[in-house]
């Protein structure tokens, strides 16, 4: 039994030589995008390849035989609920991110060793849509700190944005919900310093702000973008989203393309961002690092272009948990993206905006 | 009329049907019915009729003590003889007598709502009752004045409970099973019997099992076991048309499963093994978990913990043991291969009674 310590020690810490230096790959990769020689087929190998030797449950779910993005069999995303989905023992893991869980008394977890290349990415990419290279806008975020949500990747992802952008409280959140005031005063001290303004949060944390501004207008400075994320589902309100984006566009008098909806979830470590289309459709875009497959729920095939089947994601910078996550959530593949068409009907409810109204997660 | 002489009456068309439909088998006109509203197989549909319908044939002393409990348990919960309405789900067509019954027992005033995905069953026993029930939809401005039962899921119930109306809601949860070296019976046996259990109703119903503990046994060798026994039973009572939304939990079950441990699977169903504990999606799928590392003087002990507060939904308890060694803390418990044919002593679940 002594012995078998200091080879699990070693096994330990060879995981993690290799876990750091696809970190490391990701990180690099996702900062000089265009410029990087990684590519998505062979970053995918690699990572395949790290979880099979490291993960016995991964190892018996990709079979033994190759297997390419669009075959891997993915890992539901109840599986976080239910156990530690890692490469790595608690320990060793210093970061996690928890779902909601709205319906069900579990929330599912997402434990990171390191958040280097979720970090990256979410910046790199949060950069390319949100703000472009040069500028400077003020964020102002309608969610409750990381201290409040430790654990919400959501946040955790905002605050990046935010130190990015040289704010340290960027917050405008009391008692359970945006406070107009604070908000307002932000919107004036961008106006005052020339600057746009970068609202993010949750789509109902944006519902209570309009709520609370009433039939007014909140005119943000030139230049400014709103970001929302998240559903409506299993709420006293729902607003579809052409509706909301609606909304923006009078209150906030946004043109339509600053007005952005993000998709991401705690099961993953990239993002996807969309405008609205000139169809009345919202088409999401992958990073590089990460695509979205529209796959048959009882085969799991992926199915063609313009066919509806649930989000099987590939997202290569889930590095120390499962490379392909099946979601509950139905898309459809087009040209250049995909649509998000809601949550499959059995699926419980969950999401972003369920978790900061009871205080992604 | 006395509730005794509703109840009977109901009972004695029950019987006189399902006499009616062994000896006609496929020609029955029913059955072709029923298959088509329970997408069971026809020998689904037989196998519900047969281990499931009551009465079961039960000693008629025996059944009257059975039926004075039931009456005495719907007076805990409704008034008696005021008005009645019975709203009925579709995932287990006999269970609909048993609903009616208890309406009887307290209340000679009961309007039933079948599922309008399943309502000839019941249609054709109160037709055949010549009882005074009425048979409709949901008449939700009249729930104000009435007591109504609703079976169905939590969130049917839910919808009933917002109306603020008297409403005595029934029906979620699940079944458990618990399978000892210590208990009767070889592992083929027990196992056929569970298999049984399993595909009644292709486990719709919320006395099916989704999970079965093991104890002094290897987990490994149970599901294999219980795969063989569910394809014997595959050739006895064929599994029925699968929903898309079935079959889509299936795979999901089958692809976590395979990341845990090891999943059995085929067209018939799906067995999985190991792993933390989790309830399996139903189209005749299962757990099979190993209780003897879990804490516990006794196997009632482990099998709790295991369940943690999960034990809340649990309906009934199938088990190759001596029932009276695992009763307490279970609404029902049952042998293997009984665990849908629970006495007629209240409604099916019994949590809360």
């Amino acid at each position: 039994m002594n012995s078998e310590r200091p080879k699990q020690v070693q096994v330990e810490h060879e995981a993690a030589e290799i876990s750091d230096h696809l970190h490391a790959r990701a990180a690099e990769w996702a900062r000089t995008r265009a410029a990087s020689k990684e590519s998505f087929d062979s970053f995918f190998e690699e990572v395949v390849a790290f979880q099979r030797a490291f993960s016995p449950g991964l190892r018996r779910l990709y079979g033994g035989g190759k297997v390419s993005a669009s075959s891997i069999p993915p890992l539901p995303t109840e599986a976080f609920k239910w156990a530690r989905v890692s490469m790595f023992e608690e320990g060793v893991t210093g970061k996690r991110f928890c779902t909601s869980g709205t319906t069900q008394a579990e929330t599912g977890t997402h434990w990171f060793r390191t958040t280097k290349a979720y970090d990256a990415g979410a910046l790199a990419f949060g950069r390319e849509n949100l703000w472009g290279p040069g500028e400077s806008p003020l964020p102002v975020l309608l969610t409750p700190s990381s201290q409040e949500l430790p654990y919400s990747s959501l946040v955790h992802m905002l605050e990046l944005f935010a130190r990015s952008l040289g704010e340290r409280d960027a917050h405008v959140f009391a008692d359970g919900q945006p406070d107009l005031k604070r908000v307002s005063e932000k919107v004036a001290e961008a106006t005052s310093l020339g600057r746009p303004v970068l609202l993010m949060g949750t789509s109902f944390g944006f519902v209570y702000l309009l709520d609370a501004i009433g039939r007014g207008r909140l005119s943000l400075p030139a230049g400014s973008c709103v970001m929302h994320t998240g559903g409506f589902k299993g709420r006293t309100r729902e607003i579809n989203q052409l509706e909301l984006h609606g909304m923006f566009e009078n209150v906030f008098e946004l043109p339509k393309d600053a007005i952005f909806g993000e998709y991401g979830m705690t099961e993953l470590s990239s993002q996807f961002y969309a405008r609205q289309s000139s169809e009345r459709t919202f088409i999401y875009r992958e990073p590089p690092w990460a695509k979205v497959f529209s796959v048959d729920p009882i085969t799991m095939n992926p199915l063609p272009e313009g066919e509806i089947g649930l989000a099987k994601i590939v997202d290569l910078f889930n590095i120390d948990s499962a490379v392909a996550v099946l979601t509950s959530d139905r898309v459809r593949r087009v040209q250049d993206g995909f649509e998000l068409l809601g949550r499959s009907p059995l699926a419980p409810l969950r999401g972003c905006s369920l978790a900061i109204e009871q205080g992604r997660a | 009329m006395s509730w005794r002489a509703r109840v009977n009456a109901v009972l004695e068309v029950t019987a006189a049907l399902k006499e009616e439909v062994f000896r006609l088998g496929s020609r029955h006109p029913l059955l072709e019915k029923v298959a088509h509203t329970s997408r069971l197989s026809y020998e689904g549909v037989l196998a519900g009729i047969e281990k499931s319908l009551e009465p079961y044939g039960e000693p008629r002393s025996s059944l009257d003590g059975e039926l004075e409990l039931l009456r005495e348990r719907m007076l805990r919960v409704a008034k008696e003889d005021a008005p009645t309405h019975v709203v009925l789900s579709s995932n287990v067509f006999t269970a609909s007598v048993r609903a009616l019954i208890s309406a009887l027992a307290v209340s000679d005033r009961v309007r039933i709502a079948p599922s309008s995905r399943d309502p000839d069953f019941i249609e054709e026993i109160v037709k055949r009752s010549r009882l005074p029930i009425e048979v409709g939809k949901v008449q939700m401005d009249a729930l104000a004045s009435v007591q109504t039962h609703v079976y169905g899921s939590e969130k049917t119930v839910k919808l009933f409970d917002a109306t603020k109306a008297n409403v005595f809601g029934r029906g979620s949860g699940f079944g458990i099973g618990l399978l000892s070296r210590e208990g009767g019976g070889t592992l083929d046996e027990n196992l056929d019997a569970f298999a049984l259990d399993m595909s009644l109703f292709d486990q719709r119903g919320c006395l099916s099992p989704r999970v079965l503990f093991t104890d002094g046994f290897d987990a490994e060798d149970v599901a294999r076991g219980l795969f063989q026994a569910l394809e014997r039973r595959q050739r006895e009572i064929p599994i029925g048309r699968l929903t898309d939304e079935e079959l889509g939990e299936r795979a999901r079950f089958n692809l976590t499963g395979t990341y845990f441990g090891s999943v059995y699977s085929a067209i018939f169903g799906s067995v999985a093994v190991r792993g933390p504990l989790r309830i399996a999606p139903g189209a005749r799928s299962i757990i099979v978990m190993c209780i003897g590392s879990i804490k516990g003087e006794t196997e009632h002990e482990r099998v709790t913990e295991a369940l943690g507060p999960l034990r809340e939904e649990v309906t009934i308890l199938g088990t190759n043991l001596d029932v009276s060694r695992v009763a307490p803390g279970f609404p029902r418990v049952a042998r293997f291969g009984n665990m849908q044919s629970p006495p007629l002593d209240g409604p099916a679940d019994l949590r809360g009674l």
